[in-house]
């Protein structure tokens, strides 16, 4: 890419790396990876539940914040697939399709921010390339989750138009960039941290900026109107989510460290100075935050069972040194005499690296998708560096090697990676997208007539209601009136609806009880160890799983008496 | 140039000081390692006699002395060469390398050495390099199946990964790691990238840039060559070593920007960085022999005392406790002596009160005990019991 000659080509190179973009984050967008899992079945169908009767899963309308399994989910993602339900109907592809289309439009996006903040095309270009091929970009734009990738969109748009604001002055744009990061509030958690920070960055840069001090009145305006909205919300969550997900608490790692470090020197005054909440949590935080830019996440193939963690490092090895080199190079140009402007651009860009790991930062573990919106700076810079090394090397044979060696380097690591996700990725991670409760989903789609009741545990999958309604498109005035339901801790636990029965376990009492029904047709599913303590005495006719499961399954038939 | 050397004499003897604080105390305990140099070199010390550490303090003190002669020679400037000389110098991996009895200061000083003597390109890189190879293959081990190619790439990419460096250090064993440090400080993190933006886009002085490239170089050889299962902190000590100077680079340019913004946020971070400094001693001081007693042998150590206190009864154990035999056969009096006995022959042996028959927690079932029925047991540093005496 960095090769590129003539001027000429730039305009039909980009429309391949948009092209390929799009082209590689839609393709077999329903089945890779498998799913849906239970966020994506949940978003699915509230979105479903909002398109057909403006009411989410749980009767409330038009709400500001999805109860869903009692997690609370953002709103826009949920709202904008309801539209592409409406004219599509609910199935995985409509589910993903926002995050798909918002994580290929965002290669534009940080093309233009490239564009705009250095004025170098070879750059943007690359940038747009790397973005392309990221495994980071492909991985979070392909599952619907909580709509992470189009809450990072809106967050680059955020940005792309703030430059277009420092370079051309029209107030619009400075308005239409602090909207996009206010609703990216409303998209995924990690925007809740990060969008607030960038606004308030933003309003502060633009003092020295702007010439119409009307369109500030106008932007304070309309974020006082979302900072409404956002209080109606955070009384409901984010309280418990940070006690949830966070590295605060008393149970917690830090704090147990404390203590253990205070008894070792008997509590003494000199360990109580040393060893307290605000020197632990320090530690820890600095800690959790270095490491996102460390080798252990930046070149971690990340081997979970985590549907949120894409498998392989954010960027490709080769990839590495120009990324820390772009950051050096960054903040030095940040520091070169240059007008207000110029270093507007470099400050939001350089807040926005800083300030991105910070959702990741205070939650415990290393998380890519928390860490999400560093996706795309990280590109960036890596193509800032690259460039700026290439044009730094004087000797044109130690250029032409070195260019062929990083150039191979990316290649095989992109060919490697495409080869990954596309054929490896499904065969060794596709298990873990609810490949099994998709599959009994389709047994009871496919069956659904020919017998009384469905019944699975949720030792199989503790949210297990979600997947009929979701697979059979259930509709939802129907699921009201059916069901029924537990609360306990802001959690809620659908029991049944319908012909569907989810008991806590599937044990023997269990099993006796449903076998006195009279004359009725059961479809029990068992998990290994509830088939092992089904009563014998029960006549039970076994029959095939479709397709092999990953935990060991069983499917029986109950006639009752 | 008269200065230098006082000033040379300064840093060294500053370095002894540093590095030859409560000398028995973290590590509080011998290790093997240090054990079978002593023999090596006929020293055989009482079990409370530490002083033989005197001679690694030395060494680290003359490294530390030769870089910052190194540094000068290549800048004539005494403030970046007592940067490097400090940051090296007080960077916890080498506070601990310079600690206990090793060989592994060898390799540096070697490095330290020619590249402070020989005067010419190529040949200090060469020599070292070759001094280096000399080192692993004559000194360490001539086993070239410990050097593994296939995880040279991800061992590296742990090396330099900047949450071990500043934050967690050798994850792999806590043997040489000071509890919730790095190899380095945490605030070293801002003047590596000082350092390296220092180094790439500022500095001009190429015999300077020669040297640091030569250190990473034979870093990066060194690293190769080691075992692959070798303590992180001795494999790559090289390249910690060229960390360490990048680092102090980076507080000559931090500070020199620094003052020129305002002498008040010079003191502010100097502040902040003794802080993290004293924060760094009292994990050392207070938590590292704690946080690593099982690395070393405390446990060992205790249970000698009480030996030597005992010196006329016949002492038994199993090989269950052969870290105990190792140790006593190098710390115990001259006429003293242990048996390794099998568990049948013990269960005969300990009947008479005179024998001393020493079982870890897992031989206890044998002997029909639990470990709160044993009266004397001899614990770990952090407390938890290991040998106990029947």
């Amino acid at each position: 890419m960095f090769m590129f000659k003539s001027k000429k080509i730039y305009l039909p190179a980009l429309i391949l790396i948009l092209l390929i973009s799009f082209f590689l984050r839609f393709y077999k967008l329903s089945s890779i990876p498998n799913g849906p899992e239970w966020d994506e079945a949940s978003v699915g169908y509230n979105a479903f539940s909002i398109a057909k009767t403006g009411f989410d899963e749980w009767g409330n309308k038009f709400p500001l914040i999805f109860s869903a399994f009692g997690d609370f989910k953002n709103p826009v993602y949920i709202y904008l697939t309801a539209l592409v339900v409406k004219i599509i109907g609910l199935s995985i592809f409509s589910t993903r399709f926002i995050n798909a289309f918002s994580g290929s439009l965002l290669i534009f996006i940080w093309y233009l921010i490239a564009k705009l903040s250095t004025k170098n095309e070879k750059l943007s270009l690359l940038t747009a390339f790397f973005l392309a091929f990221s495994p980071f970009g492909i991985y979070f734009s392909r599952i619907a989750g909580d709509g992470m990738m189009l809450s990072v969109f809106l967050i680059s748009c955020g940005i792309m138009f703030e430059l277009l604001y420092i370079e051309r002055k029209k107030p619009i744009f400075f308005l239409v960039s602090v909207i996009s990061l206010l609703f990216s509030i409303f998209t995924y958690n990690l925007a809740r941290v990060i969008s607030p920070i960038l606004i308030i960055l933003i309003l502060f840069l633009n003092i020295k900026i702007s010439q119409n001090k009307k369109i500030y009145l106008v932007v304070l305006f309309t974020v006082f109107l979302f900072a409404l909205l956002f209080l109606k919300q955070f009384g409901v969550n984010l309280k418990s989510r940070l006690q949830y997900v966070g590295i605060f608490g008393e149970e917690k790692g830090t704090v147990l460290r404390i203590k253990e470090y205070r008894e070792h020197d008997k509590n003494s005054l000199i360990s109580r100075i040393t060893h307290n909440k605000l020197t632990g949590y320090g530690v820890t935080l600095a800690e959790n935050y270095v490491a996102y830019f460390s080798t252990q996440f930046l070149l971690g193939f990340n081997d979970s069972h985590l549907v949120y963690e894409s498998h392989y490092p954010p960027l490709f090895i080769a990839m590495i040194p120009f990324f820390y080199f772009g950051i050096v190079l960054l903040i030095k140009k940040l520091f070169e005499k240059t007008g207000p402007e110029n270093k507007a651009g470099k400050i939001i860009l350089l807040s926005l690296l800083f300030i991105a790991p910070i959702p990741a930062v205070i939650s415990e573990g290393i998380s890519g998708k928390r860490s999400l919106a560093m996706f795309g700076i990280m590109q960036f810079l890596s193509a800032y560096g690259l460039i700026f090394f290439f044009d730094n090397l004087k000797d044109l044979s130690q250029k032409k090697i070195i260019k062929f060696i990083v150039l191979l380097l990316i290649s095989i690591n992109l060919i490697h990676y495409l080869f990954f996700y596309f054929f490896s990725f499904p065969k060794v991670y596709g298990k873990y997208y609810a490949s099994r409760e998709n599959r009994i989903c389709k047994f009871m789609k496919d069956n659904y007539q020919n017998y009384n009741y469905f019944v699975y545990s949720r030792k199989i999958n503790g949210f297990a209601y979600i997947f009929p309604l979701f697979c059979l498109s259930y509709p939802p005035d129907q699921y009201w009136k059916t069901r029924s339901y537990t609360e306990k801790d802001g959690w809620f636990t659908v029991n049944s609806f319908d012909k569907f029965i989810f008991p806590d376990e599937a044990d023997p009492n269990f099993i006796s009880d449903i076998y006195n029904k009279k004359n009725k047709k059961i479809a029990i599913f068992l998990n290994e160890d509830e088939n092992k303590k089904a009563p014998l005495s029960i006549k039970k006719t076994k029959l095939p799983i479709p397709s092999e499961a990953h935990n060991e399954l069983y499917l029986y038939e109950l006639k009752t008496p | 140039m008269k200065k230098l050397p006082i000033i040379i004499g300064l840093v060294f003897i500053f370095n002894l000081i540093i590095k030859g604080l409560f000398l028995s105390h973290s590590p509080n305990s011998l290790s093997f390692q240090e054990v079978e140099i002593l023999k090596f070199i006929h020293i055989n010390p009482s079990v409370d006699d530490f002083s033989f550490r005197m001679i690694s303090v030395f060494i680290g003190s003359c490294i530390d002395s030769l870089l910052f002669y190194l540094i000068y020679k290549k800048t004539g400037n005494y403030f970046i060469s007592f940067s490097i000389a400090l940051s090296v110098g007080f960077s916890p991996w080498f506070i601990i390398l310079s600690r206990y009895l090793n060989i592994y200061l060898i390799p540096i000083f070697l490095v330290v050495f020619i590249l402070s003597i020989f005067q010419k390109k190529t040949y200090p890189l060469l020599i070292a390099v070759i001094s280096l190879i000399v080192f692993r293959f004559f000194i360490i081990s001539q086993d070239v199946s410990s050097i593994k190619l296939t995880l040279f790439i991800p061992d590296l990419a742990r090396l330099f990964d900047l949450r071990i460096i500043f934050f967690q250090g050798d994850t792999s064993s806590p043997m040489l790691k000071i509890p919730l440090t790095g190899f380095f400080f945490y605030l070293d993190l801002v003047a590596f990238f000082f350092g390296i933006g220092y180094l790439f886009l500022v500095n001009k002085n190429k015999e300077l840039k020669t040297v640091i490239n030569n250190v990473l170089l034979t870093g990066l050889i060194f690293f190769l060559v080691m075992p692959a299962d070798l303590l992180m902190t001795l494999r790559g000590e090289l390249i910690f070593l060229w960390i360490g100077i990048i680092n102090g680079l980076g507080y000559y340019y931090f500070f020199n920007i620094l003052k020129k913004k305002s002498f008040f946020l010079v003191f502010i971070f100097i502040f902040i960085l003794s802080i993290n400094l004293l924060f760094t001693a009292e994990l050392f001081v207070n938590h590292f022999d704690k946080k690593n007693s099982s690395e070393w042998s405390y446990a060992e150590r205790v249970t000698i005392q009480y030996l030597i206190s005992k010196k006329d009864s016949p002492v038994y154990m199993t090989n269950q406790s052969n870290k105990l035999y190792r140790y006593w056969q190098f710390l115990k009096e001259k006429d003293m002596k242990a048996s390794e006995i099998t568990i049948d022959q013990m269960k005969d042996l300990c009947r008479d009160p005179n024998n001393i028959c020493i079982v870890k927690e897992e031989e206890l079932v044998f002997f029909d005990l639990k470990k709160d029925d044993i009266k004397i047991k001899f614990r770990f540093f952090d407390g938890s019991p290991v040998y106990f005496i029947l």
